[in-house]
């Protein structure tokens, strides 16, 4: 008994077999997604930071140029950006103008969408409010014809929802500008909606924690890990 | 402001993105993503208590990742100690005598009481061959557990994975337990990540949960 008795060589095959280094796309964005959960759960950073994080994931791992991270305002019917990545300056800053109300949030009308998944729809050139056009890099070109299904037109973009308990959006992920200038395939889509889900679950956290009291549950514990979770 | 509507969007490219991205599942690693959207929603539903959570993430466990037994522990805030609070797969005797056992922070993190491998950022296997003596008994079959490991890759019987849930301060407030994978082999990397990302949602529900808890109480 006692860890003498584990061979090295059982040693050494699990930790050559289990090494720490992803080996393909799909274990990247898995280890991604373990880091994030514990960043997401280090109280030190801020959420700005985690939504950081996750925009410079979804930039670098599922190949959209335009990554912009929104969050509903606590207690208030306003949810606005408060992450941008990959905007010019200018846009950048009408994003982070912007603010939508429940309207804007849940009505067919105001954005026109297809579903795309549980969490995601695509709102596509053609159905987006005139006064949204300025939200582009390339404002000229979002009057572009559709030549193809298959094609992501400039003023098309992907809203992937973060949920709380009551459905209520929380906040969203929204992805435009694919790099091949297509549609995503499924797949990228359902790790998005995966990933969103993951910073629903951040967000309650971090917004139960601000309430009075919630900075407690979970201190009482003695010691720390035996593991780094970075 | 001039207002589009959504007769616009031509209903040939909507029908195109609907089947395109339609919500059914297509393969296995679909699937597994949809159990898990449906895992958190069931995580967030007031309504459900912690352990029938927990009992959905075992099932979640044995249908996806093949493991025929599968335990979560919690740490218990009120007797400041860890105990298993679901079990999946475990002979009903062994489930009821497991739970009973109550295991102290030493016991969670001891090299020298649990002698174990890092196999990733929050888990480890627990080889047979460090395991206590007083251990043994917990085991579906301990005459299997006391066999010698056949080849380096064999996933024995006695062996177990501990996936760490990590609290505010990275200590640890509960973990998965996952034994016996039908195939007999050590796990595959995906399946491990996988495990970790489940225990990663599980600790952020505990914490969640205990937060309403607490609200409630005060």
């Amino acid at each position: 008994m006692g860890k003498e008795a584990i061979t090295p060589e059982f040693r050494r095959l699990l930790e050559t077999m289990y090494s720490p280094v992803p080996k393909d796309d799909n274990e990247r964005i898995l280890n991604n997604f373990i880091d994030l959960m514990a960043l997401g759960s280090d109280r030190r950073q801020p959420l700005k930071a985690v939504f950081e994080q996750v925009a410079r994931l979804v930039f670098r791992q599922f190949g959209f140029s335009e990554v912009a991270i929104g969050l509903k305002v606590k207690k208030e019917d306003i949810w606005k950006y408060e992450v941008a990545f990959g905007y010019t300056k200018d846009v950048e800053a009408k994003l982070f103008r912007t603010r939508y109300d429940r309207d804007d949030m849940y009505s067919q009308e105001r954005f026109p969408n297809i579903k795309t998944g549980r969490l995601s729809e695509l709102n596509v050139a053609e159905g987006l409010p005139l006064i949204e056009t300025d939200k582009y890099d390339r404002p000229y070109r979002w009057h572009a014809k559709r030549t193809s299904f298959e094609e992501f037109l400039p003023g098309d973009f992907l809203d992937v929802w973060m949920l709380d308990e009551k459905k209520e959006i929380i906040g969203w992920i929204e992805v435009s500008g694919p790099k091949d200038k297509l549609q995503p395939p499924r797949s990228t889509l359902r790790w998005i909606e995966l990933l969103a889900s993951l910073c629903a679950e951040i967000v309650m956290l971090r917004w139960a924690e601000e309430e009075p009291g919630g900075r407690k549950a979970g201190l009482a514990i003695p010691g720390t890990a035996p593991m780094s979770t970075q | 402001m001039a207002t589009r509507t959504s007769s616009q969007i031509d209903s040939t490219f909507r029908q195109h993105i609907e089947s395109k991205y339609s919500p059914i599942p297509r393969d296995d690693h679909e699937k597994l993503i949809d159990a898990l959207l449906g895992l958190m929603e069931y995580g967030r539903d007031r309504r459900q208590s912690l352990h029938s959570f927990f009992e959905q993430v075992t099932r979640l466990i044995f249908r996806f990742f093949a493991f025929d037994q599968v335990a979560v522990g919690l740490y218990d805030r009120k007797q400041k100690d860890y105990y298993v609070d679901v079990t999946f797969g475990y002979r009903d005797d062994l489930a009821a005598e497991y739970k009973k056992v109550r295991y102290d922070y030493d016991d969670m993190v001891s090299q020298d009481r649990f002698p174990n491998i890092k196999i990733g950022k929050i888990s480890e296997l627990n080889p047979i061959e460090g395991l206590p003596e007083d251990e043994r008994r917990l085991f579906n079959r301990p005459y299997a557990v006391s066999a010698a490991r056949q080849a380096l890759d064999q996933f024995h019987e006695g062996d177990y994975i501990d996936v760490w849930m990590m609290g505010p301060q990275k200590n640890i407030i509960g973990w998965l337990e996952l034994s016996n994978p039908r195939d007999g082999k050590l796990p595959s990397r995906m399946t491990v990540m996988w495990a970790e990302i489940i225990a990663s949602v599980c600790a952020y529900v505990i914490r969640r949960r205990w937060f309403q808890e607490d609200q409630a109480r005060s």
